[in-house]
């Protein structure tokens, strides 16, 4: 039987290496920082005074893992959905803290790459940020694919009959 | 609703599971990796507010000094060297009123207002304090603040020429560490008594004759940093009070300390932030020249007073 190749599954495969590696690569990115220096990102957290300080520590080294096995997860592993699910969880939780933050006037750093940045609307560009990286993280979820990101087989090229 | 929970059944949960613990598990693990400097406080503490109340035993007396009177219950402040970043304009009058050539800033970790600044070359604010005082005030909480980092670099230190510039970084535990210059000039972690930070202190010491150097910005130059938050909750024995209630002691400027003992014990004397035991009264003056750490006031309980046979009046707090 003769199949040809769908433009539609090239597109969408490329969509979806597309943004698992920028997915991927932000989140690598993101956390390398904060996992050389946990008790910087620990302040951080802290500084966001939205969690008993009693449980930063356990969230700074957390998070910061967390986020390393989600970029390792786009990047490196069949489990896409799995893992825009993770980023869409995350992604809404540093919504909700940088919301309340800007919302009680805290001057604070975002923190959100673990250096700091210097607009001094950066909490503001960050909710925008975040919620700009929910539209990809949504678009994975529901149509990523559950292959290996070099897999660019016939398989997926292929139109489906 | 069904589309809903057919596709999140089509997720793989056991990896969802698998990911926050794994997280917690190497998270833990690279907190013990990384240099003690760089952990996370487990206890959780905020910086700045001491807020214990010590239990004691039951024996009456005082024991010799440097040692804890037992029977004795302890309400305390904290005294903190360096600068109180949270209050920008203190730090800077602090500053100002020492008439320093050489800011060495500090950073206290969970300060929230403070991090506006970590990269203050750019700031106007701070531009225009550069220009009224002659030095720079830079701070970065950043471990990789590139810009502060190049800033630092670029300044004339082995010119010996002002102003120059250090970001030090103060931990709760007093420990100060260059963490701030750090990853890419390769001062990471480097304690201030470091033969590199030694170098550094000294060009910028012998540069300005007569002057503070850099280790006496540090240690005196810019205040005493007091307690932010004056502990006023009721202790087993008694309370501190501070007054006048400040965050920097000014260099000239005192502060004294006085324990109210409550009606089941008296003031028998305080304890040094490095143990020893003076006896005094209940009244402590502190001036910029002042230990840092903690000051507590030792209170006992009072014989004459049967209520204090009670397990509160013997230590247990409140």
């Amino acid at each position: 039987m003769e199949r040809s190749y769908s433009w539609k599954n090239i597109a969408y495969l490329c969509a979806d290496t597309v943004l698992r590696l920028g997915l991927g690569a932000m989140f690598l990115y993101s956390a390398w920082s904060k996992i050389q220096d946990p008790g910087m990102f620990q302040t951080m957290v802290d500084n966001y005074r939205m969690l008993p300080a009693c449980t930063t520590a356990i969230f700074a080294v957390t998070m910061s893992m967390a986020e390393l096995l989600v970029g390792a997860m786009f990047l490196f592993t069949k489990w896409t959905r799995e893992a825009a699910f993770a980023t869409g969880v995350m992604i809404a939780m540093f919504i909700v803290a940088l919301a309340q933050a800007q919302a009680r006037g805290l001057d604070i750093s975002c923190g959100c790459f673990g250096e700091s940045e210097k607009e001094s609307n950066e909490l503001v560009i960050a909710i925008v940020r975040d919620v700009a990286l929910l539209v990809p993280t949504v678009w994975l979820l529901l149509k990523g694919q559950r292959r290996w990101i070099v897999d660019f087989g016939r398989t997926w090229l292929l139109e489906r009959r | 609703m069904n589309r809903i929970w057919t596709f999140l059944r089509g997720l793989d949960w056991r990896v969802l599971f698998l990911l926050p613990a794994l997280a917690v598990l190497l998270g833990i693990a690279n907190n013990l990796r990384v240099s003690p400097d760089f952990r996370v406080r487990w206890s959780g503490k905020r910086p700045t507010i001491v807020n214990e109340t010590e239990k004691t035993d039951e024996d009456t007396g005082r024991a010799s000094s440097g040692e804890r009177p037992k029977n004795a219950n302890e309400a305390e402040t904290n005294v903190e060297r360096g600068v109180w970043t949270s209050n920008f304009v203190a730090a800077t009058n602090a500053a100002e009123a020492a008439h320093l050539p050489v800011v060495v800033a500090a950073l206290l970790p969970g300060c929230p207002s403070c991090v506006r600044f970590h990269s203050a070359i750019d700031n106007e604010e701070v531009k225009a304090w550069q220009k009224k005082l002659g030095w720079y005030f830079v701070m970065s909480t950043s471990s990789e603040d590139n810009e502060t980092l190049d800033f630092v670099k670029s300044m004339p230190i082995r010119n010996k020429t002002p102003p120059y510039v250090g970001v030090y970084w103060l931990r709760p535990d007093g420990k100060r560490t260059m963490r701030n210059f750090s990853a890419k000039s390769g001062l990471m972690g480097v304690p201030a008594e470091s033969s590199l930070m030694q170098e550094w202190m000294h060009a910028t010491e012998a540069s300005v004759p007569g002057a503070p150097g850099a280790s006496f910005v540090l240690e005196q130059g810019l205040g005493v940093q007091v307690s932010a938050k004056i502990e006023s909750k009721k202790f087993g024995f008694g309370r501190v009070k501070m007054e006048p209630e400040t965050d920097v002691i000014l260099p000239g400027q005192k502060v004294v300390l006085t324990a109210k003992p409550n009606n089941e014990s008296e003031f028998a004397g305080w304890r040094y932030p490095d143990g020893q035991i003076v006896d005094g009264e209940p009244q402590l003056t502190l001036d910029d020249q002042c230990q840092p750490g903690v000051y507590r006031a030792i209170f006992r309980r009072n014989k004459g007073n049967k209520k204090s046979k009670t397990p509160k009046a013997d230590g247990e707090g409140e």
